[in-house]
């Protein structure tokens, strides 16, 4: 079997409030498998999914997603390219039900495809049965662990084929921590690419499939997990230790 | 007797004031920003529209849509001007006073438009009616039934259509709305023009009944939208409207009772009333205790 | 010198104490639209010292200071809970209120030279004390002028106070100067004062300038234009207002075939310049980048 790759990162240079965040990164995310960018705080992860996303633009380097270059497009356009983020906190709409956040994650198909909508919404019902018991109430009552589960839910209203997701255990009680990680593994496994952003690294060594290490900006590893675990570099990457 | 006259006028006439105060509510529900430039945005609208009007002399049934027209074009103008450009956190403020300032700039190009004090504006020609030994002003009466058909009509897109609930997505966070692929620019740039097509309905109504405009009107509008709104409740559709009512009753007893200066002294009574006991205003959220309010306060 | 630029430079004096006077609410990181109100009390008030009562134009002055920061003191005490738009709202509303309780009042007196004292819509007119005291109009400029550039001098030996550099984190960020015990009450209510008494000592100079006052001259207007010189200024030294009332006066009005143009262009050149430099051309940010600069060149 052929693996295909859904996205490819060369050398991407990002600043962000000034301050060259990203110097230079470069990685690639096979189709189906789920690709975790581990790193410490400041490492620049974030600033790669605002890049990948469309909320920063690059400086430098080149995005290619599903075979197509998408560097520095919006990402009103990276949205319907089938490009979803689950941001870090994430960021539900507080005013709005559960049921309206989710039709809001669908905003880019509510135009053409509405009878659609409405049955996906019934599945992620039936997947997170926690949202269908509130549906009516607004979304900024529900607990963390509760708006996490909206949040994957929401992205995944927009049907996209690669699934980005920015520290998704930030501020969650262990318990709901694991909860939400078998929950990525699973859709991981119904076939949803993801590229997954955690600080939490032994969380994400349990589920991912391949592995980058960010430092300071830049890209210190990629391997597959057997290679990370061979390796003792996460131990250094996080201890700040130089590793060059 | 007498009274129910009076109060019936104030609510009446306090319908041109709601009209107003949706327009500026529904901006600042969207966008959580306020447009200080709205009541002039509208007064260049009509300037335009009469200097038009002047030049090619057509009937009222064409002037109408021409005030629509230039009303929300000149709406649109001020939101990409003073707003589009400060839609960060930190341009709440700055975008606020950049419509503070092109305020003046609206106000002088609609005056040299506009050379003479007053100006006459077509009317419509309603007659008065007596009920039960009232008096009521056609045109007034028509004034308030548009208010309200137009902030139901808003409050159910806004509530019950999948539209209002991007709307109320980009009202939360704009930013978040724009991760799920919305084009919140162009969502601001409607609400703009939807802001100056329902203000431009209200200067021709108000206009109307006066038969006449004069260069204050922008401030007027302004004004009384402003504290329609405030009364009401920031933001607030439902808040918006009974704000207009009310402060058109309150105004028109206290005027009755202290004469016709006391008018403009009542309305920022009012306002500074409300501000210092109730900033929330009526239907909006007491802003000291809701934390999360507390955060968007701006 | 020609009267004309002697007029235009008093009128530039004159309209930097509201300039500055928002500058000083802004350095807290309120935004008022009401300051002209202040400097109409404080014309009202000298109008009244010198006119009617006969005194010295220093104690006018000084009253008209204190009257008008006195004004100021009862809007931030009003106003003590609220920031932001509400804040700005209340000001404008304050301000309207007080400049329509002028058209009420009414206290008249006959003189030889004419009717004296508040005279509702009319206003207060016969303000003949450059006259009597046989002022021109280049010494009262020079008048303005030193008491403007005092004030400045003053400002500008306070910024580097310890009261102005913690004004300022109130300003920046109430939450950061709360946590390291810094109250944003104090500093709101006393700058809210200061700016009443600064805008208020400029408007007695300006009607003993213009001889006659009346209310509809400290409308909205003149709030608009003292706001915007302060903002397109910048809020990183006290000479940024001045920026502002010299693109407006000096260059728009000045130049004849502007002028009639000037508030078409100037509110365009507000929100033009406000886009390009969004804390206004002298910005704190560029004040402390300069000053970096400076203490380098020392020390090198």
């Amino acid at each position: 079997m052929v693996e295909k790759t859904i996205l490819e990162v060369e050398g991407l240079e990002t600043s962000y409030d000034m301050i060259k965040a990203l110097k230079g990164v470069s990685l690639s995310a096979l189709s189906g498998k789920l690709t975790c960018i581990l790193g410490p705080n400041g490492a620049g992860k974030s600033t790669l999914l605002f890049t990948l996303a469309g909320i920063l633009d690059s400086d430098r380097g080149k995005v290619v997603f599903d075979g197509e270059d998408i560097t520095n497009q919006k990402t009103s356009n990276l949205v319907e390219k089938g490009l979803a983020l689950v941001p870090e906190n994430r960021l539900i709409f507080p005013h709005l039900t559960v049921q309206e956040n989710l039709l809001a994650g669908a905003y880019t198909r509510l135009a053409k495809e509405r009878q659609k909508v409405e049955e996906d919404i019934l599945a992620m019902y039936a997947r997170f049965p926690v949202l269908k018991e509130r549906s009516g109430q607004l979304g900024g009552t529900m607990s963390g662990g509760e708006q996490q589960m909206l949040a994957v839910a929401r992205a995944l209203m927009s049907k996209p084929k690669l699934l980005l997701m920015d520290e998704p255990s930030v501020g969650l009680a262990p318990m709901i921590v694991s909860e939400i990680f078998s929950i990525i593994k699973q859709l991981n496994e119904e076939g949803i690419s993801i590229v997954l952003v955690e600080q939490n690294a032994s969380k994400a060594l349990e589920i991912g499939d391949y592995f980058y290490l960010l430092d300071q900006g830049k890209q210190i590893f990629g391997g597959s997990r057997e290679a990370i675990l061979k390796e003792n570099i996460i131990k250094k990457a996080y201890l700040g230790e130089s590793t060059g | 007797m007498e009274y129910i006259q009076i109060s019936i006028d104030g609510i009446l006439y306090g319908s041109s004031y709601s009209l107003i105060a949706l327009g500026f509510s529904l901006v600042f529900g969207v966008m959580r920003r306020i447009n200080l430039a709205y009541g002039s945005s509208l007064l260049l609208g009509v300037a335009i529209a009469l200097w038009v009007e002047n030049k090619l002399n057509i009937s009222i049934i064409f002037f109408i849509p021409i005030v629509l027209f230039f009303c929300s074009l000149s709406n649109l103008y001020v939101e990409r001007f003073c707003f589009a450009p400060h839609n960060t956190k930190a341009g709440v403020v700055v975008s606020m006073i950049s419509s503070f300032a092109i305020w003046m700039q609206l106000d002088e190009i609609s005056s040299q438009l506009l050379p003479d004090r007053t100006h006459s504006f077509p009317s419509l020609e309603i007659s008065t009616f007596e009920f039960g030994g009232l008096f009521f002003r056609g045109d007034q009466i028509l004034n308030i039934v548009i208010a309200f058909i137009i902030a139901a009509i808003l409050f159910l897109a806004v509530y019950k259509t999948k539209y209002g609930i991007v709307l109320r997505a980009v009202s939360n966070s704009a930013d978040t709305a724009k991760l799920m692929g919305c084009n919140t620019n162009l969502v601001n740039s409607l609400t703009f023009i939807v802001a100056g097509v329902i203000g431009g309905i209200a200067a021709f109504l108000v206009l109307s009944t006066e038969s006449q405009v004069t260069p204050l009107f922008g401030f007027w509008c302004t004004l009384k939208g402003l504290v329609a709104m405030m009364i009401g409740g920031l933001g607030s559709l439902t808040g918006a409207f009974w704000g207009g009512l009310l402060l058109g009753l309150l105004e028109a007893h206290l005027s009755y009772q202290f004469g016709p200066i006391s008018r403009e002294i009542t309305t920022f009574s009012i306002l500074l009333i409300f501000l210092i006991i109730r900033p929330g205003g009526l239907m909006g959220v007491n802003i000291y205790k809701d934390l999360k309010s507390r955060d968007e306060r701006i | 010198m020609s009267l004309y630029l002697v007029t235009i430079l008093t009128n530039m004096t004159l309209i930097s104490f509201i300039a500055i006077s928002a500058y000083l609410i802004l350095i807290v990181g309120e935004v008022s639209f009401g300051q002209q109100a202040f400097f109409g009390i404080g014309a009202y008030m000298t109008a009244t010292s010198t006119a009617l009562l006969g005194l010295d134009i220093v104690i006018a002055l000084f009253f008209a200071f204190m009257v008008s920061s006195s004004f100021a003191l009862v809007l931030s005490f009003l106003t003590v809970r609220l920031s932001g738009l509400y804040f700005a709202v209340a000001s404008l509303s304050f301000a309207e209120l007080l400049r329509l309780s002028l058209y009420k009042v009414e206290y008249t007196v006959e003189t030889n030279s004419g009717t004296i004292g508040p005279n509702g819509p009319e206003g207060f007119q016969n303000i003949r004390w450059i006259f009597e005291n046989n002022i021109s109009p280049e010494n009262f400029l020079v008048i303005a002028l030193s008491s403007l550039l005092t004030l400045i001098i003053l400002l500008i030996f306070m910024e580097n106070s310890k009261l102005f550099k913690n004004a300022r984190l109130v300003g920046k960020d109430q939450i950061v100067a709360q946590s390291i015990g810094i109250g944003p009450f104090f500093y709101r209510i006393g700058f809210i004062t200061l700016a009443g008494g600064v805008a208020g000592f400029g408007g007695g100079l300006f009607a003993l300038f213009n001889t006659y006052v009346e209310p509809s001259m400290f409308g909205i207007m003149l709030g608009v234009h003292g706001l915007a010189y302060s903002i397109i200024g910048g809020l990183g030294y006290p000479l940024g207002p001045l920026i502002g009332v010299f693109i407006d006066i000096g260059l728009l009005e000045s130049v004849r075939f502007l002028s009639e143009y000037r508030m078409i262009l100037f509110g365009g050149l507000v929100a033009a310049i406000l886009i390009i430099f969004p804390e206004g051309i002298i910005s704190p940010r560029l004040v402390s980048r300069i000053k970096r600069k400076l203490v380098k060149k020392n020390n090198a």
